[in-house]
């Protein structure tokens, strides 16, 4: 057997997976690209200076958080709320009733609930109602845009800190429930009124709630700040506190305003609005689409029709293009057949089997080669005949006498004895005389003054039936 | 992908063009689609044909026969393919698979043949026949359609025939061994005698024994008695250890060919003697072993194992001396176990290159007593001689005459073992071998 | 031992079939006025291509007609269609040659000289052949133009095919309207019918009219030792890689940590992570994969085997003994070593699975 082809039967082929490639692609196409929204105010996602994710990924650290998108879904998921917390920080849009029907019902099932609410616009005034608390955020600061206020809580944190542009508090009815917290720091021996309280804890049975009048002390550029005053450690105890042992976070995330990339782009160009959107989040919205492949495949493909049937007016172009359509629709039917070579069938060659048969076929081309030692075989073959035939060798002299006696002319003889025995020395290294010697033709021509001398006796080298009959 | 049917490099023109046809179509430059996919379906179509023919042709009924017994006489081979189907086979390449040694004297060795529906078509060829056993067919066939397209796996059609072919007893040679019998004065006839074979009948003379006596003709009012032949007791095993140069030279004369019709031709003659006579023929690494026979059935066991001779089997021979050698004594003690006791006339026909270790396990057989062996060589190169020019002819005897030379020096080593050893000539091989043979009879 | 008859009149047929197309060459070589000047006038390239396909032509006709050679001739052909000269395709008379040299050819190369004294056939029966040939022939044009014309109406309905969905209307026009696209869907659907229909006839065929001859050669004609490249290797090889990749990656994570051979800001960044743990990934699924592709084509010896084995053992062991002892460390490490190892493992695995969420989500795959 040759060597045998390292062919490897594929049964999934490359081609075959790029292909399935292909449809995936192609029915991403069609589903169109995501457009991650860019979030602009607080929410978790926004990794701007005005945005949660700090917060976020400090809670997550510790604490289960749950993003809340859509408050009446989320109390089916909660299967288990022994202890819930619920953060909301800056909602943009005022609370609906069925939301509001929503966290009462997290706060009736779960055994036990607390909410930390830091609001400086008053849209969480519904739930604080709805939960009967005796707070309300009525929206504005009279003490001025930044007030310094001095918390201190009772799970034992203290310090002051200062509020941007937080709203005050307003309290219903001042019960032992409700614990002001954090208070303007100048009001030190004036009671506390309504002016000044800026953050309460209250007990309302198995809830608590701390609202903090401001927002932005949860905002990512107020945790990341690295200032004297403490708001890291402020909101990590006051998680702790308000957590208990263990909970499950609920972080508002419903109330932001979204906006499509393309619109959060033009507001980068606008200084005010700038600060509001973080450009890295805003860079991989934009990355994002653009890989995707409904934004450079149809464009890439009407470029390629229109550039073909531009290619297709130009004649030989035209022609060039027509063949290798040919050529593709050939190869791939071609390449679903293996074709064979069509031989005729060889018929059985009839030889002739000889003995010698290379040297014989040679022989009959004309091509032999004779030397010397076929020189000697003759001879041999000659001598041999003469001395059973008549007694006398080749090499004695008397030979001449016999040969004449049979018939053969005189010199002839003597020539023919000369002739022989000359070569024969030469041939068997008697002798080193004649210096260069054919054998070639001088065998041929002892073969045919031979002849003449064996006919005499009664032999011939040429005959069919010659000397074999008398050597053997 | 399997190969029932493959298409052929033409196909892939036709192809070609279907492509170009469609491509046309699509380029809006003529509406030749349609005609380039029906060409397509054509395709499938006619490979639908060729799968149907192909399996058609594989299970067709074929009817092998032969006819011719003996060497020189035409040897026809017919192969007779019936198609019982309605399915027309076009177009089928046919080539009969025979030895390379066997040469074709009439018909082609292949055709290219239509095979009708429910019809039947023969394909025979004639051979000159040669001795020996030789294995013919089968009718190799390749389908394909009629256009070229498609082409069939090759399938064997019809079984592989064994003919035996017995060798010719030539008038020449007839006459080569009256003369000698005459010559030698020592044509036995028939001796009448004790013995079991019939003889003649003859009137009843007194003195004979009254057992022999022939009741049956008495309804004719003839007293007659029944003579019987003397059995011959002369036992002839002729011995042929066969190797490839045996089968070297032209046509009907190689000198295996030339010895089985000097075999034939001298033990038709011995059995007419109703001596026993048997053959043992050591060929290919085989052991053919005659049954012994007297009158017609020895002759017609020698012709037999004459004819069962397989030269492919010798050609392809690998064996070694060893094994040569095994066989020689396994032969032997067979000879010395199935000979019986009476004298016994062994002649071994023996080549070139085995001669020496024939002898050497030979040389036993003498001290037994009762075999007489003579041992004849052939010289293959000379058969080489015939068909070529008279001066090739010189130039050849000069090339070949180491193997001449050789053949003398290995008789005479022979003869030192005490066996008595002849290396003939195509020329003499006869004239010495039934000369010696007559002698041995006396 | 081959008809000299038949081979010379095969040739003169197959001289007389190409003749056509012959004429229209030579007719069209000595039409041009050829100015010498003009052929090595590069802007005139157009002038150029066209004598030269129509000269290649010409020397193909030629050999088709000597060979006897179908393809020559429809290279031939192409030639000319490729210059715009399409009434080369449109008129059958061009097209004889391609049909009918199969069978000139095979008369030529399988008629014996003397056949005719071996073949024993009757009258009737030639003639019945021929006859049934004929019309079996017929059938089949009438039936493929048949077939043909369905197939040809179902690819027309693909061509003119309406999308709404904008995105992918320009793939569709590539497809439908654009001849190169047309090609691709057109010659697709093309092959899918052939194969169907194929397979489908041969099998019934044989069911029908079963022989143990062509099942044997059909048989036999596989190669029986093609080593099979198993489906779904790559993933098979990605599976191995990953259970192999942490501690590798852990490894040379060690490496730059220990001989602080990178700076530590870079190394403890999360883009840093994710780069060496695809690469480290990357890498032993190529090796792998190497490795195995030698293993599916022989089985694989115990040697190699239980190699691989001690092999992934020493990695383990070392990235244990690492784990215990670090030299800037003032002690051994008092850590159990299952957690550890189990902590090394889970590093490796939820930086990968990080990679491959934040991926899903951006192409917008998962939610």
């Amino acid at each position: 057997m040759t060597m045998k082809r390292k062919t490897k039967i594929v049964m999934v082929s490359t081609l075959l997976i790029l292909l399935l490639l292909l449809i995936g692609i192609i029915g991403i196409l069609e589903k169109g690209p995501i457009i991650i929204p860019v979030f602009i105010g607080a929410h978790p996602a926004n990794n701007g200076p005005l945005g949660l994710s700090n917060l976020y990924e400090m809670l997550r650290y510790n604490y289960t958080v749950i993003l809340v998108t859509n408050w009446s879904k989320i109390i089916d998921s909660l299967e288990e709320c022994s202890n819930i917390l619920i953060i909301i920080v800056s909602p943009e849009a005022p609370y609906k009733r069925d939301e509001v029907e929503s966290i009462l019902d997290i706060t009736r099932k779960c055994r036990s609930t607390s909410i930390i609410i830091g609001d400086e616009t008053g849209n969480t005034n519904m739930i604080l109602e709805a939960m009967r608390s005796n707070t309300r955020i009525p929206g504005y600061s009279p003490e001025g845009q930044y007030p310094i206020v001095y918390f201190n809580t009772p799970w034992g944190w203290s310090g002051i800190l200062v509020l941007d542009r937080p709203s005050v508090l307003t309290l219903l009815s001042l019960t032992p429930n409700l614990t002001p917290i954090g208070v303007l720091a100048t009001t030190t021996s004036r009671a506390i009124s309504e002016s000044t309280v800026y953050s309460i804890v209250e007990n309302l049975g198995n809830i608590t709630v701390l609202v903090v009048g401001d927002g932005s002390i949860f905002l990512n550029q107020v945790i990341r700040s690295n200032t004297t005053m403490d708001y890291r450690g402020f909101i990590e105890s006051m998680i702790k506190f308000m957590c208990k042992h263990n909970c499950t976070i609920l972080l508002e995330s419903s109330k932001s305003q979204a906006v499509h990339p393309r619109d959060a782009f033009r507001m980068l160009s606008d200084p005010s609005k700038a600060l509001l959107v973080d450009p890295i989040s805003l860079i991989i919205s934009f990355l994002v689409q653009v890989i995707h492949p409904s934004t450079w495949l149809p464009p890439l493909l009407d470029y390629l029709n229109r550039l073909i049937f531009n290619l297709l007016n130009i004649d030989y172009v035209r022609g060039m293009l027509l063949l290798i359509s040919i050529l593709v629709i050939t190869l791939t039917i071609i390449s679903r057949e293996r074709s064979v070579p069509d031989e005729p069938l060889q018929d059985t060659i009839e030889v002739t089997w000889y003995g010698h048969a290379s040297f014989r076929s040679k022989l009959l081309e004309g091509g032999a080669k004779l030397d010397k030692t076929d020189f000697l075989s003759l001879y041999s073959i000659v001598d041999s005949l003469l001395k059973s035939t008549t007694g006398v060798s080749l090499q004695s002299p008397d030979i001449v006498k016999v040969l004449v006696s049979r018939g053969i002319n005189q010199r002839k003889a003597l020539d023919y004895y000369e002739f022989m025995n000359k070569y024969y020395g030469r041939a068997s290294s008697k002798s080193r005389w004649p210096l260069i010697v054919f054998w070639g033709s001088i065998v041929r021509k002892a073969i045919t003054l031979s002849e003449d001398i064996l006919r005499s006796i009664g032999y011939s080298l040429m005959e069919y039936r010659g000397v074999e009959e008398r050597l053997v | 992908m399997s190969s029932i049917v493959s298409p052929t490099s033409r196909l892939m023109a036709l192809v070609i063009l279907a492509s170009s046809l469609i491509a046309l179509d699509l380029f809006m430059v003529a509406s030749t689609g349609l005609l380039g996919l029906a060409i397509i379906v054509f395709i499938l179509i006619l490979r639908v044909y060729v799968v149907l023919a192909q399996t058609v042709l594989a299970n067709i009924r074929v009817i092998t026969s032969y006819d011719g017994i003996r060497e020189g006489d035409p040897l026809k081979v017919a192969y007779t393919m019936c198609n019982e189907t309605v399915v027309p086979i076009a177009i089928v390449e046919l080539s009969l698979a025979y030895p390379e040694y066997l040469k074709i004297i009439e018909g082609s060795p292949g055709a290219l043949i239509l095979i009708p529906p429910r019809g039947c078509i023969t394909y025979k060829t004639v051979f000159l026949a040669r001795v020996g056993k030789h294995r013919i067919g089968p009718l190799r066939a390749v389908l394909r359609d009629p256009f070229g397209f498609f082409k069939g796996a090759e399938l064997k059609l019809g079984d592989i025939l064994e003919v035996s072919i017995r060798p010719r007893e030539g008038e020449v040679l007839r006459k080569i061994l009256l003369n000698i019998a005459r010559s030698t004065g020592l044509s036995k006839a028939r001796r009448a005698g004790e013995g079991s074979e019939f003889y003649f009948t003859r009137d009843y003379r007194p003195g004979d024994d009254l057992k022999r006596i022939y009741w049956k003709a008495l309804a004719k009012m003839r007293l007659a008695v029944r003579e019987y032949e003397r059995e011959s007791m002369i036992y002839t095993l002729f011995l042929l250890l066969i190797d490839k140069s045996m089968l070297y030279g032209p046509y009907l004369n190689t000198p295996l060919e030339h010895i089985s019709r000097i075999i034939a031709i001298v033990s038709r003659h011995l059995a007419e003697k109703n001596d026993w006579i048997n053959s043992i023929i050591l060929a290919g690494g085989r052991l053919q072993i005659g049954i012994p026979g007297r009158g017609r059935r020895g002759y017609v066991n020698i012709i037999n194992n004459i004819s069962s001779i397989d030269y492919m089997s010798i050609m392809n021979d690998r064996s070694d001396s060893e094994n040569l050698k095994a066989l020689l004594r396994s032969t032997i003690s067979t000879i010395v176990s199935t000979t019986p006791r009476s004298p016994i006339n062994l002649i071994v026909i023996a080549s070139l290159d085995n001669a020496t270790s024939v002898a050497s396990e030979l040389k036993h057989l003498q001290y037994l007593g009762k075999f007489t062996i003579h041992m004849f060589i052939p010289i293959p190169h000379l058969y080489g001689l015939e068909k070529i020019s008279p001066f090739e002819r010189a130039i050849y005897r000069i090339k070949t005459f180491s193997d001449t030379s050789r053949a003398q020096s290995i008789v005479r080593d022979i003869r030192r073992t005490g066996i008595r050893a002849l290396a003939v000539t195509p020329w003499d091989m006869a004239t010495r071998i039934i000369a010696r043979i007559e002698r041995m009879r006396v | 031992m081959r008809s000299i008859y038949i081979t010379v009149a095969t040739s003169i047929v197959s001289a007389v079939l190409a003749f056509p197309l012959l004429a229209i060459s030579l007719s069209m070589i000595a039409g041009y006025t050829i100015d010498l000047k003009d052929i090595f006038d590069l802007r005139n390239i157009y002038s150029t291509i066209r004598i030269a396909s129509i000269l290649l032509s010409t020397i193909f006709i030629i050999l088709a007609v000597l060979t006897i050679n179908s393809i020559l001739y429809v290279i031939a052909l192409i030639s000319h269609v490729v210059i715009g000269n399409y009434e080369v395709l449109l008129s059958p008379i061009y097209l004889l040659p391609i049909i009918f040299y199969g069978l000139l050819k095979v008369l030529s190369e399988g008629w014996r000289r003397d056949q005719v004294k071996s073949i024993n056939i009757s009258i009737s029966g030639l003639l019945l052949t021929i006859v049934s040939l004929i019309v079996i022939i017929s059938s089949a044009i009438i039936l493929s133009y048949y077939i043909g014309s369905i197939i040809w109406g179902y690819i027309i309905a693909i061509r003119s095919i309406n999308i709404d969905v904008l995105v992918l209307r320009s793939l569709a026009d590539f497809l439908t309207i654009n001849p190169l696209g047309s090609t691709i869907l057109v010659g697709l659907s093309i092959v899918g019918f052939y194969v169907l229909f194929r397979e489908f006839t041969e099998i019934l065929v044989l069911y029908i009219n079963p022989s143990r001859q062509v099942a044997l050669n059909a048989l036999k004609s596989i190669d029986f030792d093609v080593p099979f490249k198993p489906p779904l290797s790559s993933l098979r090889n990605m599976i191995i890689s990953l259970s192999i990749a942490p501690p590798f990656y852990y490894l040379i994570a060690q490496t730059l940590d220990r001989f602080n051979l990178m700076p530590e800001s870079l190394v403890a960044s999360i883009l840093f992570k994710w780069l060496l743990s695809v690469l480290v990934l990357t890498i032993l699924w190529i090796i792998v994969s190497k490795l195995l592709t030698r293993l599916d084509e022989s089985d694989p010896s115990l040697l190699s085997i239980a190699s691989g084995l001690i092999l992934i053992l020493l990695l383990y062991s070392l990235v244990y003994i690492l784990g215990l002892w670090d030299p800037r460390a003032e002690s051994l490490s008092l850590e159990n070593a299952d957690l550890y190892l189990k902590r090394v493992i889970f590093n490796y695995y939820s930086t990968l699975f990080s990679i491959v969420e934040l991926i899903l989500i951006l192409l917008g795959v998962a939610p």
